[in-house]
């Protein structure tokens, strides 16, 4: 757990959960009715329902004790925590970058599949960490991609399909 | 001979071998996770294909997900490479569907053919109050809430089904029983065993075994004649209760296969019945050989989707 | 009983057989290391080869591999907190601090001392009493089921400071909430499932963990990163690391937590309903709750108790799980079922008449296990020390290793993407979440028992016919709440005690 708690991000957090709770209410409320087993008093909506009640008032109390410990902190933040501030600047941009390659990993996946994907994301992964070294950043990838291909598809049969762009680019020459 | 007819030649020769009537391999795609009931049918119909010759080899694909409904939606769009794939599926193709679990249903695919089945069973502890069906029956009639059966299914799903079609046919309503859902059919043997559930629903493959043990009675098969293999279990037909259920395993192929490439694979699987390797495999198993081809396999899934529907309403299910 | 272990030994001393475990163990802990691939997948891919083998030694493969996983789980449970197994995320809990301090070695230590012990306690219970026991997987029902899972919810308590009570039981319910996503089992309603083929079955376990545990710890671990000092640590604490030296007495300190965790492990793990994983977690609750104050600190933070409590626990379980298996046939989790079919597929039928009509296969498996913990033990302690080395590869290759492993593990499992974007969204949130000091176990611990808690107590009900009265009919049921309730309220009846022992003083 993180020492740098910043009132600010419990506080909207706490209101994230509230509102998760609120919605999942209301989801839970529009759940169909079972329409075999009438008889039990217990439904489908009935532990969901509850959930939502349990959630909302937690996430209040929450909310509530946060604003009562840290009136002073609330909605400012003090300048002493600028420096802070920028280091923390720098390592969420790193941070986005990692997650907008892992989405993009994502995507890719299919497309081109094992293989080159993960190469690519971890190759990029590390670049954008700091490596410069030509020989780590392409290196790494290939040792670690070629090891769990071989280990999965080879010696455990797990299917590594081909990525769809392989069949689209072969059906347009064949 | 000159290049050109030597290339002509060659030319034609592999033209030929692509028109051959001969499957150089199957690639099996799996709907559900190594180790479960889809990928054991699967790779063992491989092995009896691959190991008495009738195919070179054969490749195996696990995709799990959506009951099911992933990897036939994998297949449906991705049908046109697909052309030596052949998926396996059960039931669960008509249930899944019709309580909409996934969009599609058996008709997006090409059924080439079911190959074995496993017919449903009531099974009670040994030790039970009730001597045999028609004992439970009585009972049922004169209180039904004093009887809870259980299954490894969901509500209105297949274990569940295979009850209400026996007690549907035994002429009482299905509806009127307390039905108690398990997640797999493991759990709720434990059910039955420690008196949780008076009626287990499950298949025969699973009860067999436990009944040559003595570990619970079948009371009856969903079969309309007593099998092979299984010649002391009575079938509910002859103890007055008209009920047919089978759970049916087969292969289906992806959506407008070729008329040509469907009666290969419908060829090879028909031989495959009288190898020796299927034979090792079946019995190791306790499958039921059960073989309807193409038309007759449509047919067969649209009888079980109307019987299936008509089930679930009586169960008070509107889908 | 005696002629019974004697022909076991003699069975499992064989060249082929020793060999046997010797590979699956290694097989076992590499295939637990990698999250999506399960020992259940392990063996059932492997259930082909040993077609050619006698039954006895396939069956001695794959309790190896079984064993192996769960240490191999173990093993990215705590070096880079990516628990490969399901009954190796409570590990996580204190293995990950405790490594993350610089002990990486000692935790992997202790996690292999305890492993053995749970394991061979586990054995030594089946050797003894495997048919007895059958009787006793048997008693238990829904009602109790939901009891059992209640009490485990108890476990949450470890995770609450005097300021983050209520944060906790917040994300256990949050837990519980995701856990309602797919099927409902009793009615076969589909709830929050947007029409989604994906969310049809539920959220997968697997992702959520990953997510997370490994992925936001990864980020999590850039967004704190200040360089130049974390460099400085590193290098010192190489010796550190690789060392398995475990510290004045803690291993003597933690034999009471050894014997205690063995003991619910392996009674939990026969029981059908309830598997590894949920023993691992009660285990872990029962302990702290155990624990003296200042012991109790240091749960979640790095304690030696915090980490024998579930590694004991679950490999315990993992040998109970075998009871139900070879003695009724009955398979109560996934693993025992492929386990049960490839038994079938060799025509060999667990039940009761195995143990009578081929008594010689049921003593081979135990003492095989047995063998297969040693094995494990003997195997891979001078390991540790190179595989703790791990933790030494630099962050910008390590992170991006950790990221891929988890995301691929988790696809490799369903093929399907949409999981990736699940896992980038939970990981974000996991992070926010952090830095809000809202503890996460909790929520794990919520996802994990309640499905099984919600599935029980509607099928109780069901059963009892609307009526509530198992709660305190049933006397296991009754049993159960009483202790949860006692666990609920033992600080306050602990510091009462304290009150009063201080008015008597004075």
């Amino acid at each position: 757990m993180s020492k740098n708690i910043t009132p600010v991000i419990e506080f909207w957090v706490s209101v994230a959960l509230f509102l998760f709770s609120v919605a999942y209410g209301v989801g839970a409320i529009q759940l169909p009715l079972p329409q075999g087993s009438d008889s039990i008093p217990i439904t489908p909506r009935s532990i969901p329902i509850f959930l939502s009640f349990a959630g909302a008032f937690l996430s209040l109390v929450i909310i509530i004790q946060t604003f009562v410990s840290n009136k002073s902190l609330m909605f400012f933040s003090s300048s002493q925590h600028q420096s802070k501030k920028n280091k923390l600047k720098k390592t969420v941009f790193t941070v986005a970058l990692l997650l907008f390659f892992m989405v993009t990993y994502g995507f890719l996946l299919p497309w081109l599949g094992f293989l080159v994907s993960s190469f690519g994301f971890i190759c990029a992964s590390i670049i954008v960490l700091g490596q410069r070294k030509w020989y780590v950043f392409l290196g790494v990838p290939l040792v670690t991609v070629v090891v769990f291909w071989l280990l999965l598809d080879v010696l455990l049969g797990v299917y590594l399909g081909e990525g769809e762009l392989f069949f689209l680019l072969t059906e347009f020459f064949s | 001979m000159n290049k050109f007819t030597t290339f002509l030649f060659v030319l034609i020769c592999a033209s030929v071998s692509l028109f051959a009537q001969d499957i150089d391999s199957i690639h099996f795609l799996i709907p559900g996770g190594a180790g479960g009931g889809w990928d054991g049918t699967a790779r063992g119909t491989g092995e009896a294909l691959v190991g008495s010759g009738l195919i070179d080899s054969a490749s195996y694909e696990n995709m799990s997900g959506g009951g099911g409904g992933t990897a036939i939606g994998y297949l449906i769009r991705t049908g046109r490479r697909q052309q030596g794939t052949l998926m396996v599926n059960s039931t669960p193709i008509i249930t899944r569907s019709i309580t909409k679990v996934f969009p599609y249903s058996f008709e997006d695919l090409t059924p080439i053919a079911s190959t074995i089945g496993d017919y449903g069973t009531l099974v009670v502890h040994p030790d039970s109050k009730f001597s045999d069906f028609s004992d439970l029956i009585s009972s049922v009639k004169r209180d039904p809430s004093s009887v809870t059966i259980g299954g490894g299914s969901v509500f209105g799903d297949l274990d569940h089904l295979v009850a209400a079609t026996t007690f549907n046919a035994a002429g009482v309503s299905p509806k009127e029983i307390s039905y108690a859902a398990y997640d797999a059919g493991g759990k709720a043997l434990t059910g039955l065993l420690s008196g949780e559930i008076d009626v287990l629903a499950t298949g025969l493959g699973e009860a067999l075994e436990l009944s040559r043990n003595g570990q619970v009675r079948i009371l009856g098969i969903t079969a309309s004649e007593r099998l092979e293999d299984a010649p002391e279990i009575p079938t509910f037909k002859e103890q007055g209760a008209d009920a047919y259920f089978v759970n049916w395993r087969g292969f289906f192929g992806p959506p407008d296969l070729s008329s040509s490439k469907v009666r290969e694979y419908q060829n090879v699987l028909k031989e495959m019945y009288s190898t020796d390797e299927w034979e090792v495999v079946r019995k190791r198993n306790g499958w039921v050989n059960i073989y309807q081809p193409g038309a007759e396999f449509v047919a067969f899934l649209k009888e079980q989707e109307t019987e299936i529907r008509k089930l679930r309403s009586i169960l008070g299910l509107s889908d | 009983m005696v002629e019974g272990i004697l022909s076991g030994l003699q069975e499992a001393f064989t060249g082929l057989n020793i060999l046997m475990v010797i590979v699956g163990c290694f097989a076992g802990t590499f295939i637990g290391m990698l999250p999506g691939l399960g020992p259940i997948s392990a063996i059932a891919l492997m259930i082909p080869i040993t077609y050619g083998f006698p039954p006895a030694t396939a069956l001695i493969l794959m309790a190896g591999v079984y064993y192996g996983a769960v240490f191999g789980g173990s093993t990215s449970s705590i070096l880079i907190n990516a628990p490969g197994v399901s009954s190796t995320v409570a590990t996580t809990f204190d293995g990950y601090p405790m490594s993350q301090k610089g002990y990486a070695g000692r935790a992997l230590a202790i996690a292999a001392y305890c492993s053995f012990t749970g394991g061979t306690v586990g054995a030594v219970f089946l050797l003894i009493a495997a048919p007895l026991l059958a009787q006793l997987a048997l008693t238990f029902q829904s009602s109790d089921y939901f009891a059992l899972m209640l009490m485990g919810l108890t476990a949450i308590s470890a995770f609450t400071s005097k300021e983050t009570v209520f944060k906790s039981i917040l994300m256990a319910v949050f837990g519980i909430m995701l856990s309602t996503i797919g099927t409902d089992l009793a009615s076969g309603v589909q709830r929050f499932t947007f029409g989604s083929i994906h969310l049809v079955d539920g959220l997968s376990f697997i992702m959520i963990v990953m997510a997370i545990f490994a992925l936001s710890e990864s980020l999590l671990g850039i967004l704190r990163s200040d360089n130049s000092a974390k460099d400085a640590a590193d290098a010192i604490s190489t010796q550190k690391i690789s060392s398995l030296r475990l510290g004045k007495g803690t291993l003597k300190k933690l034999i009471p937590t050894m014997l205690r965790s063995s003991v619910l492990g392996f009674f939990v793990g026969v029981l059908p309903g309830a598997g590894a994983t949920i023993a691992s977690f009660l285990a872990y609750g029962v302990e702290q709750n155990l624990a003296s104050p200042e012991d109790k600190k240091e749960f979640g933070k790095g304690s030696p108790i915090g980490l024998a409590a579930p590694e004991t626990a679950n490999n315990a379980a993992s040998s109970g799980s075998f009871v139900p298996l070879l003695t009724l046939g009955i398979p109560g989790s996934g693993t025992t079922a492929v386990i049960l079919g490839a038994l079938i597929s060799y025509g060999i039928q667990p039940g009761p008449r195995l143990f009578v009509e081929q008594p010689a296969i049921f003593w081979s498996v135990i003492v095989s296990m047995y063998i297969g913990n040693l094995i494990l033990l003997v195997l891979n302690l001078p390991l540790i020390p190179f595989i703790s080395r791990l933790l030494m590869i630099k962050k910008e290759i390590l992170v991006p290793l950790i990221l891929f492993f988890s995301l691929i593990g988790v696809y490799l499992v369903s093929f399907n993407n949409v999981d990736i974007f699940f896992m980038v969204g939970l990981a974000i949130l996991a992070v926010f979440l952090n830095f809000a000091s809202f503890p996460l176990p909790p929520l794990i611990l919520g996802f994990i028992l309640g499905g099984p808690l919600e599935e029980n107590l509607r099928r109780a009900l069901i059963i009892n016919k609307g009526s509530f009265s198992f709660l305190w009919e049933r006397p296991i049921s009754l049993t159960l709440f009483i202790l949860t309730l006692f666990f609920l309220f033992l600080p306050f009846i602990r510091r009462l005690i304290a009150f009063l022992r201080q008015r008597v003083k004075n």
